[in-house]
């Protein structure tokens, strides 16, 4: 919809604002100079008074209004509103204080402290490496150990690993010459061969053996 | 009026129930009569008091509290307006059928008070369609000037120009009302 242009001497703007008594008295003679001179402006004039009083009629349906609930549903969000500023505001004042740091030498604090370390209260790493692991460490090995040979927990035939690092004799279909190690991994509860070595109970464990054979069974051995 | 709004400005929020309370009538009719529904209204002009609350450090002169309240609501009910215009258009499928029947009438008509108790529905449904169907600024020189009664010169602050123009858009609107309701002249 196209909006016409300002026209401020338009007679029929001029009927406009004398609905809203808004003429100035040369406006006023003016328009009724042109009324009379014109049975057009009269019948606009006559439409125009028309609608505003059709337009103060619809003007009289207005919304019904319970106040204290509308103004109770305002208020209650003011507050919220509030309530949030505030903690904003305590927010920011709790964010400042907590940016607030005290200025410290740290240089200077460092060396206080470590002159306050006495050389005898430094234990070597390794002490403090097997304080705080090894020895736990152990403890729990044995432990363990200790209870599941008394249990007899200890499976039928439970793996026994043993390691032997040396020569060995060469057994009929048995190693090559240039072995220098065998691992072995028999399932009995008891060795099959007569090794001068002791044999732990079944688990597992390492021996060191020189150069005594750790077993003359190729079955129960492989070639690495 | 004034202390009131200093207060506030002050920090007090028990002072901002007794501007809501003065206001609250003229707000809710204007938001009314730009959006046609009183649930609109209500939920617009509570916007508007919560936004007055939240920018009324920003108002400089206290005496215009009135005249930039209504500046408020009005903004936020053309803009709540174009968005439910922007809905209504995106789906048609969304468009509620009259299936409430007898009790839909009911809601609708209880929304409102008829002072004059003269206009018939009919009537009054043409009007507001006239009123619907025309360019923004004359609808709301129309509404907040002849209907409201507001001063021409908080009009114009609202509408952001002169008060010639708002006399003009006046009666370009009044004009325009007349071509549409011929029939009923």
């Amino acid at each position: 919809m196209n909006e016409e242009p300002y026209q401020a001497d338009d007679p029929s703007f001029l009927l406009s604002r004398a609905l809203d008594e808004d003429l100035t008295e040369a406006q006023r003679r003016r328009l009724e100079e042109a009324l009379a001179a014109s049975s057009s402006l009269r019948l606009e004039a006559s439409t125009l008074r028309s609608v505003d009083r059709l337009l103060k009629r619809w003007a009289g349906r207005r919304m019904k209004i319970d106040g204290t609930a509308f103004e109770t549903g305002v208020l209650a969000r003011v507050a919220n509103e509030a309530h949030g500023e505030a903690l904003d505001n305590v927010d920011s004042l709790l964010e400042r204080w907590r940016r607030h740091r005290p200025v410290v030498d740290e240089k200077a604090f460092v060396q206080a402290v470590l002159g306050q370390i006495r050389p005898s209260d430094r234990a070597a790493p390794w002490r403090r490496w097997v304080v705080r692991v090894g020895l736990p460490l152990a403890a729990a090995a044995v432990v363990a150990i200790a209870v599941t040979a008394k249990i007899g927990l200890m499976p039928a035939h439970a793996p026994v690993v043993r390691v032997a690092i040396g020569r060995t004799v060469p057994a009929p279909g048995g190693f090559r010459d240039h072995e220098h190690a065998r691992l072995v991994v028999s399932f009995a509860r008891a060795p099959v061969d007569a090794s001068p070595a002791p044999f732990p109970v079944p688990g597992v464990s390492f021996i060191a053996v020189g150069a005594s054979p750790i077993t003359s069974n190729p079955k129960e051995g492989f070639p690495l | 009026m004034l202390t009131l709004v200093c207060r506030v400005q002050a920090g007090d929020v028990e002072a901002f129930a007794g501007l809501v309370r003065a206001y609250q009538r003229r707000v809710l009719s204007v938001a009314y009569r730009l959006l046609g529904n009183a649930e609109d209204a209500r939920d617009v002009s509570q916007d508007a008091f919560v936004r007055a609350f939240r920018s009324l450090s920003q108002l400089e002169d206290p005496s215009r509290f009135g005249p930039w309240l209504m500046r408020v609501v009005t903004n936020l009910a053309l803009n709540f307006r174009r968005s439910r215009h922007l809905r209504s258009t995106v789906s048609l499928d969304d468009q509620p059928s009259f299936a409430g029947g007898v009790a839909e009438v009911r809601r609708r008509t209880e929304a409102w008070e008829d002072e004059t108790g003269t206009l018939s529905e009919e009537l009054h449904a043409a009007i507001s369609r006239a009123i619907d169907g025309l360019p923004e600024r004359q609808r709301l020189a129309l509404i907040l000037f002849s209907v409201e009664g507001m001063p021409q010169k908080d009009v114009a602050q609202i509408l952001e120009c002169s008060i010639e123009l708002v006399k003009w858009n006046v009666f370009q609107a009044r004009r325009k009302l007349k071509e549409v309701l011929a029939d009923f002249l």
